[in-house]
């Protein structure tokens, strides 16, 4: 049996694809969370100093801690895409073993 | 001229050797650590840890929240804490996760030492601090969670 690299690429490339095809929207909806998240913080944070139940230091420390939650949320959309790149390059690693394995 | 060079198909059949034997050694991409499901286990249980203590707090009428009163608690959950930190920081290829448990550690230090600092906690601020938590700790176990095999 041959190896038709041309062949191998476009099943490596189909596979790659299946892959994001399935995570990436996990990662789009990951993101979109941590957004709507902060827009929800940042609201009652302002609710909560406007209303006069927080003076304006405990404002901008709220502001503050509201700054690194929000690093952790990308910390964790970073996680949800390498994980989606991850399984996208290894499905097409497969893809060219399987192709390998047939040829020899 | 071209006597030492060895046949095309030879090279070829070489390559597909060493590829069928990374492949078949495991060699694949890994760009993030291995699911761990004790890790995952530490992330809900500091959760419900925290949770509760934010329950207490506010059950507690804001003029008898003095610090002493919820010291060894936060002694508690800090240790449990950093015990997430170290158990994360200590795997390969891990680095955004164990970002997300210091950021935690970071806040729950923070929040400690303000109590202290003031001797008091306002249910706003507590309200504002509670929810802050839930959502890290949400973001550490989908983390976590992420780096579970499909198959």
């Amino acid at each position: 049996m041959g190896f038709d690299i041309q062949k191998v690429a476009k099943e490596m490339l189909s596979a790659a694809e299946g892959e994001f095809r399935d995570e990436w929207p996990k990662v789009k909806k990951a993101m979109a969370q941590v957004l709507a998240d902060e827009q929800a913080a940042l609201e009652k944070i302002a609710q909560a100093y406007i209303s006069g139940a927080i003076n304006e230091e405990e404002f901008r420390d709220q502001l503050e801690s509201e700054r690194d939650a929000f690093a952790a949320g990308e910390a964790m959309v970073k996680v949800c895409s390498k994980v989606t790149i991850q399984k996208a390059v290894n499905a097409a690693l497969q893809a060219l073993m399987e192709a390998a394995k047939a040829a020899v | 001229m071209n006597r030492n060079r060895l046949p095309w198909k030879t090279g070829v059949v070489a390559c597909f050797l060493v590829l069928l034997s990374l492949l078949s050694a495991g060699c694949a991409l890994q760009l993030v650590a291995p699911y761990d499901a004790r890790t995952e286990e530490l992330i809900f249980s500091d959760a419900r840890l925290v949770d509760q203590f934010y329950s207490e707090l506010q059950d507690t009428p804001e003029e008898r929240r003095s610090y002493a009163v919820f010291a060894a608690e936060y002694r508690t959950i800090e240790g449990d804490l950093r015990s997430l930190v170290l158990r994360n920081k200590v795997r390969k290829l891990n680095e955004d996760s164990t970002e997300i448990a210091q950021t935690i550690l970071d806040q729950w230090q923070k929040c400690r030492e303000r109590h202290k600092k003031t001797d008091a906690y306002k249910d706003a601020i507590a309200e504002l601090d509670r929810d802050r938590f839930r959502r890290m700790f949400e973001y550490a176990a989908r983390a976590e969670g992420a780096k579970k095999p499909t198959d």
